[in-house]
C-alpha cells in the first residue's frame, strides 16, 4: 500500500498540472477567438475546435483527480443510517460498480479510439484518435484510483477512508 | 422491462453511495447490455456530450468566480453593501445578503458565493455580537442567489439539455434573484429582533460614494456580461472567457493576484468543472438510452393524464424536486430530471424559460436544506457551527424561499417581464 502511495500521489499531481495547462491554453485560445472576431471580423475555426478537444481531455483527467480526492457527488444519507458492517458492504458495492464502469469505458474507449483513427478533424486536420484517447486515458486513471480506494476499504476502518479527501 | 431494469439499477446504486456519475453510467451500461446495444455507444455519447462549446461556459464561469474571490473583489462588494445597508437593524445580516446578491452576479454557483461572502463577513459579524449559528444560517441562505442571479451553472445546464436560449434564461433570472434577496432581507429584519447585536452608525453619503468607487469594476462586470450576451456580442461561453480576463485584469490592478493564487484558482475550477461534467457526461448516455426507449414520452403522457392541469403539474413538480433537492446535488438533479419533466411541462403550456427558472430556484433551495445542502456544509466549515445548529436557525429563511418559489412558479411575468422589455 504505502509503497504504491508515492507513485499514485505523483500521478495525481501530474494529472493536475496537465489539466491546469489545458485549461490555461483553452483560456488563451478563447481570448484569441474573441479578439479575432472583433478586430478582424473573421472567425478562426481551429481555436474553437482545439478548445473543445482540450476540454474533453481536461474533464476526463480532472474527473480522475476528483475521484482520488473523493470529491464526486454521491448520496450518503442512506448509508449513514445503517450499522458499520453494512456501511462497509455498501461502499464495497459502490466501489465495485465504479470499477466496472471505468473498465467498460477503458476497454470500449480504447477500441473506439482505434476505430476513429482514419477520421480527420475538420479544422485541425488531425486524427480523431487524439481526441477520443482522452476517454480511455481518463478511464485508466479512474480505474487505478478506484482500485486504490478498494484496497483502502479492505484494510482500514470505513470512517477513516471516508474522512480523508474532500467532502466525503 | 428496460425501464424497470434501468431504474432499479440506478436507485440501487444511488442508495449504496455510488458516485452519481457512476450510478447513471453503470445503470445505462446495464440497460444497453440488456437491450443488446454495442457498449461503444456509451463512449460515443460521452464524447459528444463533452465536445460542446455551450457547456464550456461552465468551467469559465466557475474560474471567473474563483478569480474574483481571490482577487479581492468580494471584500470590496461587501464594503459597498455595508455602506448602503450596514446601519439598519440587523445591518451585517443585510450586508451578507446584499453582498451575496452582488457576488452572485459575478459567479455561477452557490458554493462559491457562500465561501466568498462568508469568508469576508464571519469575523466582523462575530465581533458585532451575531451568534455564530445566526451568521452561518444567513450566509448559507444568501448563497441561494448564486445560481439564480445570472450567470448560473444550473441555467446553462438546463439550456443545453432543452435547447432554450441561455441568454433568455439569464435575463429571466434577474427579477427572481432580486425577489429572493428582498425576501431574505425581510426575514433577517424580523429575526434580528430576537438577537442582541451592536449597531453600526451610518457613515454618510461620502462613504457610499467611496465604497462604490472601490467596488466599481466588480459591479460593472455583470453589466458587461449580460449586455454582451443579450446584445448578441458574445455567446455565453465567450462572455465567460471575457469575465475571466476581466477578473484577472482587475485583480492584478488591485495588486491581489499572484501567479500562485491564479494557479490554485485554475486548479479548483478544474476540479469543480470535472465534478459537474462527469455527471453531465454519464447523464448524456442515460438520456440517450431512455429516449430511444421512449421513456420520457411515456412518463410525460402519464403525467399529462394524471396531473390534469398546469397548476397541479407545477405544484407536483415543485414538491417532487424539493424532496429530490434534499438528497441530490443540484447540478446532477437538473441534468437528470429536465429531460423527464420538460416534455410534460410543454404539454401543459408552461413557458420553457419560466420552467427553467422554477427548476433552478427549487433545486437551489436544496443547497440549504439538510441533510445534503452544500451551502450548509460550507457555512459550517467557515463558522465552525454544527449543521444541526445551523438548521435550527435557518428554517425561517427556508420557508420564505419556498414562498418565493411558489410566487415564481405561478406568476410567470416575474421571469418573462424583462425579456419582453428588452425585445
Amino acid at each position: 500500500m504505502s509503497l504504491l502511495k508515492r507513485p499514485l500521489d505523483l500521478s495525481e499531481k501530474v494529472l493536475g498540472v496537465l489539466c491546469v495547462a489545458a485549461f490555461a491554453t483553452m483560456f488563451v485560445l478563447g481570448i484569441a477567438t474573441v479578439v479575432f472576431r472583433f478586430l478582424l471580423e473573421s472567425s478562426l475555426a481551429f481555436p474553437d475546435e482545439l478548445i473543445r478537444y482540450l476540454f474533453v481531455w481536461m474533464i476526463l483527467l480532472g474527473s480522475a483527480v476528483a475521484f482520488r480526492r473523493n470529491m464526486h457527488a454521491a448520496i450518503g444519507m442512506f448509508v449513514d443510517l445503517v450499522p458499520r458492517p453494512l456501511q462497509r458492504a455498501a461502499l464495497l458495492g459502490a466501489t465495485a460498480a465504479s470499477i466496472a464502469f471505468f473498465l467498460v469505458l477503458l476497454v470500449y474507449g480504447f477500441s473506439l479510439t482505434r476505430v476513429v483513427q482514419p477520421q480527420i478533424s475538420p479544422a485541425l486536420e488531425v486524427s480523431m484518435s487524439w481526441v477520443y484517447a482522452a476517454i480511455p486515458a481518463g478511464a485508466l486513471f479512474l480505474l487505478i484510483y478506484a482500485l486504490e480506494f478498494l484496497a483502502k476499504l479492505l484494510v482500514r476502518p470505513v470512517e477513516d477512508v471516508l474522512a480523508e479527501g474532500g467532502q466525503g | 422491462m428496460i425501464a424497470t431494469t434501468i431504474s432499479l439499477a440506478l436507485v440501487g446504486l444511488l442508495l449504496i453511495r455510488t458516485p452519481i456519475a457512476v450510478a447513471l453510467g453503470m445503470a445505462s451500461i446495464i440497460g444497453l447490455w440488456v437491450s443488446g446495444i454495442d457498449l461503444a455507444i456509451a463512449v460515443q455519447r460521452i464524447f459528444s456530450t463533452n465536445n460542446s462549446f455551450p457547456l464550456l461556459a461552465i468551467p469559465f464561469f466557475i474560474l471567473a468566480g474563483e478569480i474574483m474571490s481571490t482577487g479581492g473583489m468580494s471584500r470590496r462588494l461587501v464594503d459597498f453593501a455595508g455602506a448602503l445597508v450596514g446601519h439598519f437593524r440587523g445591518g451585517l445580516g443585510a450586508v451578507a445578503i446584499l453582498g451575496s446578491g452582488f457576488f452572485a452576479a459575478l459567479s455561477g454557483s452557490n458554493a462559491a458565493t457562500v465561501a466568498a461572502i462568508g469568508g469576508v463577513l464571519n469575523q466582523p459579524m462575530a465581533e458585532k455580537g451575531y451568534r455564530p449559528p445566526y451568521t452561518a444560517a444567513t450566509i448559507a441562505a444568501a448563497g441561494v442567489t448564486g445560481m439564480i442571479i445570472p450567470p448560473s451553472i444550473l441555467l446553462i445546464l438546463y439550456g443545453v439539455v432543452t435547447g432554450v436560449s441561455i441568454a433568455d434564461l439569464f435575463i429571466a433570472g434577474v427579477l427572481p434573484g432580486v425577489l429572493i434577496c428582498a425576501s431574505l432581507l425581510l426575514v433577517n429584519w424580523v429575526l434580528i429582533r430576537h438577537e442582541t447585536v451592536e449597531l453600526t452608525p451610518f457613515k454618510g453619503g461620502g462613504e457610499i460614494w467611496r465604497t462604490f468607487r472601490a467596488a466599481f469594476w466588480p459591479l460593472l462586470m455583470p453589466v458587461i456580461i449580460l449586455s454582451g450576451i443579450y446584445g448578441g456580442i458574445f455567446t455565453p461561453t465567450e462572455a465567460a472567457i471575457v469575465a475571466v480576463l476581466y477578473g484577472m485584469v482587475v485583480g492584478w490592478a488591485y495588486g491581489e493576484l499572484s501567479p500562485g493564487s491564479v494557479y490554485r484558482a485554475f486548479f479548483r475550477a478544474v476540479l469543480s468543472s470535472a465534478i459537474v461534467m462527469f455527471i453531465m457526461n454519464s447523464a448524456g448516455v442515460f438520456a440517450w438510452l431512455i429516449t430511444i426507449n421512449q421513456i420520457p414520452q411515456e412518463i410525460s403522457a402519464w403525467l399529462a393524464a394524471t396531473a390534469g392541469s398546469q397548476w397541479i403539474y407545477l405544484l407536483s413538480v415543485n414538491l417532487f424536486l424539493l424532496i429530490v433537492g434534499c438528497m441530490m446535488n443540484a447540478a446532477a438533479a437538473i441534468v437528470v430530471f429536465t429531460s423527464i419533466l420538460y416534455p410534460a411541462a410543454m404539454t401543459f403550456g408552461v413557458d420553457p424559460v419560466v420552467f427553467g427558472i422554477v427548476m433552478a430556484v427549487n433545486l437551489s433551495i436544496g443547497t440549504v436544506t439538510p441533510p445534503l445542502g452544500v451551502d450548509l456544509f460550507i457555512a459550517s466549515a467557515i463558522t465552525k457551527v454544527s449543521i444541526e445548529r445551523i438548521v435550527a436557525t435557518i428554517w425561517p429563511y427556508i420557508l420564505i424561499l419556498v414562498a418565493d418559489l411558489l410566487l415564481i412558479s405561478f406568476y410567470p411575468p416575474l421571469s418573462t417581464f424583462l425579456i419582453g422589455l428588452i425585445r
